[in-house]
């Protein structure tokens, strides 16, 4: 059974990854340029290639050409990162993704089409996920635009003639779909250059030259179409016309079978760009990462992912190099609760230079997900309590958000704190609950806790509590109870050795307090730890 | 006569009020209740603190607040709801929470470092939804003087002038959250703390300030006894306390003041 393929199509790729960083430069005569020299002009807009500017041309002749050219270097975190998301796409719609000439525009100048970010995939027994194969191309170019890519979509049977009519769905602006065992058919009525030219990519330097020899002696002979060439013997064709043109000859056929070289798309998610200069306040750098975490978010999103944890890379105008690991509590895709995060993070640690290059790495997690249950009430909305926890977190501090659980230790004022999860479903009967330890002499108050204790002055008459001081409060014992001993952690470095009293003040409350029996001759031995209410 | 209406007729004879009309809700207009556990109480409440409207409960300290609260949480987390605490004054207790019957896995607590960031958190929670109680604890005197700086008052004409703005903008914060409660249909329940025997002074007053008439319920708790037990020659135990809680307002029920003694023992 013959395969079925789909290729992703991203003309102008270096100006499409300048794009998707920096979208207000959307409709202008865009120039990229060497990121080096700055001299040469790698890629451009069509609105540049409109008024005369050409890859391969100096930045000083383009200017010549159009004096309002807008000169961008080339950033390679945003090529990067434009790369990572076309593969996220695809990957997001099939496992079996390659990467077709990566590096291609990098490396330097060529035809602005060839240049474009390619991505071919496996597509066969995929229309039974997206209904046809009209959906299958529709569900990529949607999936591309989210994440600031316009694509062009081919899908023929050969991984070749998937990649041609790509480059026919860029120039039509509409997915090419090519029946099954249509291949050459269709491949009879396309341009031999073009085949030369979307083909090149898969070539070696010197195979290259071979092709566009044989492409340049066929146009001679007049064959200028595929069908044309399709039409003659392929043993005269390789004993006339050489390697290069049978290699040809079997694509313009429909005869192509190379397979599939699947790639790893990576795990993290990177957006980074590089600015013009180092940037030292604070919310020029947080418009700056906004947008960056608007576009990992999105990638995140095409694969049905979240952002479980943030890195911040910032390279700063001194040459150094800082990295800052932002937990988020929850896996969240609000933008604006992780840009919070960030905010704080920058707040608390502010770089000690301007900042020339910002990177942002997101790893990915699964959001939340919860079982509703048909005769119990419904709690939070998953998704959304993920982003209200992530948010509460920035604000409050991440440990200071969670549910609390019993402590490991044996310390009556120890608590840990676990992420909330907003359980549903059967409640656990209270005999089955986790206990805490309760110290003092009743169970039927609830204690106000006191973080932390507060120091105290007890004056003891008679071997009873007479009089308590402390900050806030105070006042004559008027009844006590007490000692409660604990002796709790002795094995360990720090043991927990107290007598807990409770005592009633003379100001009507009750008070629960601690004297410590481990404290030396000169600290204080007497707190308050809570009030009982 | 019709067949339907003389079945639900024979059904209504057997098991009175069995047969309800599935299209009409009971309680419209946000009037359901969360029954706080203690049953005096929720009569005189008309079934307990309203979902969808704030309420207010003050007392002083050792006024069995925090206890009728937890028991209110656990009642609560009970029934299989998930409630959040909102802990200014970073007093709450686990171990006694879970004394009184809370189910921890089905409680976020959150720990905001200031009031200010507690109104924030609040409301973030009531936008979220899905928690049918929400609690603040606002009490950030007394106990808690030494929290935070936030709440001391400055002094003389400068205080006052101070005081009014923060009373100006505490009001739009009431509002603002017993209108996110409206939306949420969440019982929002306020703890403040008052002094015993009047009304707050001082630093007490600036770090307190009222719900006022945004609070559909207010509860009222006094200390009547500490009850200590000191029988045959044992050890003194606290036993527990009783209080009297007073009904000061409540806008969707009975309009009429009550007042309900709470042995917590």
């Amino acid at each position: 059974m013959p395969g079925r393929f789909a290729c992703l199509r991203v003309p102008r790729f270096l100006v499409a990854s300048l794009l998707r960083a920096e979208p207000e430069l959307r409709g202008v005569p865009l120039v990229v340029c060497d990121a080096d020299s700055r001299a040469s002009v790698l890629d451009v807009s069509p609105e540049a290639h409109r008024v005369g500017a050409r890859p391969g041309l100096t930045v000083a002749q383009a200017l010549i050409r159009h004096a309002d050219l807008i000169v961008r270097p080339l950033d390679a975190a945003a090529l990067a990162a434009a790369r990572a998301a076309l593969l996220e796409v695809a990957r997001s719609v099939s496992p079996l993704v390659e990467e077709v000439g990566a590096g291609e525009g990098a490396d330097g100048p060529a035809e602005d089409d060839a240049r474009g970010g390619e991505v071919v995939l496996d597509v066969g027994g995929l229309e039974r996920l997206f209904g046809s194969p009209a959906g299958i191309a529709a569900a990529l170019a949607r999936r591309a635009e989210r994440v600031g890519l316009a694509a062009g979509v081919g899908i023929a049977d050969g991984r070749a003639t998937a990649r041609i009519a790509a480059a026919a769905a860029v120039a039509r602006r509409e997915a090419m779909l090519v029946a099954p065992g249509e291949d050459a058919a269709w491949l009879a009525t396309q341009p031999l250059a073009m085949l030369s030219r979307v083909c090149e990519a898969d070539l070696a330097a010197r195979e290259r030259r071979g092709w566009a020899a044989a492409v340049e002696r066929l146009a001679r002979l007049g064959v200028t179409r595929c069908g044309e060439l399709a039409g003659m013997p392929v043993d005269e064709v390789a004993s006339r016309l050489g390697k290069g043109a049978t290699q040809m000859w079997y694509v313009a056929a429909g005869r192509d079978r190379s397979p599939l070289r699947p790639c790893v798309v990576p795990h993290e998610h990177v957006e980074g760009t590089r600015l013009e200069y180092g940037v030292g306040s604070l919310e020029a750098l947080l418009f700056v990462v906004r947008g960056l975490l608007d576009r990992v978010v999105a990638r995140l999103m095409t694969a049905s992912l979240a952002c479980g944890g943030l890195t911040l890379a910032l390279e700063l105008e001194d040459g150094s190099r800082v990295e800052r690991a932002i937990g988020v509590l929850a896996p969240t895709r609000d933008v604006k609760t992780l840009t919070l995060l960030v905010r704080s993070a920058l707040e608390t640690a502010p770089p000690h230079a301007g900042v020339e290059a910002v990177h942002v790495v997101a790893t990915p997690d699964r959001p939340r997900a919860n079982q509703l249950d048909l005769f119990r009430p419904a709690g939070p909305a998953p998704a959304r309590l993920a982003t209200t926890l992530a948010r509460l977190a920035a604000l409050c501090g991440a440990d200071r958000v969670g549910r609390a659980v019993p402590p490991a230790g044996h310390r009556p004022d120890a608590f840990g704190l676990l992420p909330f999860e907003g359980k549903c479903g059967a409640v656990t009967p209270a005999a089955e609950r986790s206990e805490l330890p309760l110290v003092g002499s009743c169970a039927a108050l609830a204690l106000r806790a006191l973080r932390p204790p507060r120091v105290a002055q007890v004056f003891v008459e008679a071997g009873r509590i007479a009089y308590v001081r402390a900050d806030g409060f105070g006042g004559r014992a008027v009844v006590s109870s007490g000692p409660w001993r604990i002796d709790a952690e002795w094995w360990s470095a720090s043991p927990c050795r107290r007598d807990y009293y409770d005592v009633q003040l003379s100001d009507g409350g009750v008070y629960r307090l601690y004297r410590d029996l481990d404290a030396g001759c000169t600290e204080s031995t007497w707190f308050v730890d809570g009030c009982y209410d | 006569m019709p067949i339907a209406p003389r079945l639900v007729a024979e059904l209504n004879a057997h098991l009175p009020g069995a047969v309800r009309r599935g299209d009409v809700p009971q309680d419209r207009g946000g009037r359901e209740r969360l029954p706080t556990g203690f049953e005096s109480l929720d009569a005189a409440l008309g079934g307990g603190l309203p979902r969808g409207h704030l309420s207010e409960i003050v007392g002083p300290a050792t006024a069995g607040l925090t206890t009728l609260v937890q028991r209110f949480l656990g009642h609560v987390t009970g029934q299989a709801n998930v409630a959040a605490w909102v802990d200014a004054p970073d007093a709450f207790d686990p171990a006694s929470a879970v004394a009184a019957g809370v189910d921890l896995e089905r409680l976020l607590w959150v720990r905001p470092p200031d009031l200010a960031t507690a109104f924030v958190a609040t409301e973030a929670l009531l936008a979220l939804g899905g928690f049918p109680l929400v609690l603040l604890d606002a009490r950030l005197a007394a106990c808690s003087r030494g929290h935070r700086s936030t709440v001391a008052p400055p002094s003389g004409e400068r205080w006052r002038a101070g005081r009014d703005r923060r009373m100006a903008g505490a009001l739009h914060v009431w509002l603002r959250l017993a209108r996110a409660a409206a939306r949420s249909r969440s019982a929002l329940v306020v703890l403040q703390r008052q002094p015993r025997g009047g009304r707050a002074r001082g630093a007490l007053a600036a770090a307190s300030v009222s719900a006022g008439s945004s609070a559909a319920v207010r509860l009222e708790l006094e200390p009547l006894r500490v009850v200590w037990d000191r029988t045959g020659g044992a050890p003194t135990l606290l036993d527990g306390l009783v209080a009297q809680v007073v009904v000061a307002r409540n806008r969707i029920g009975s309009s009429a003041p009550s007042r309900v003694v709470l042995e917590i023992l």
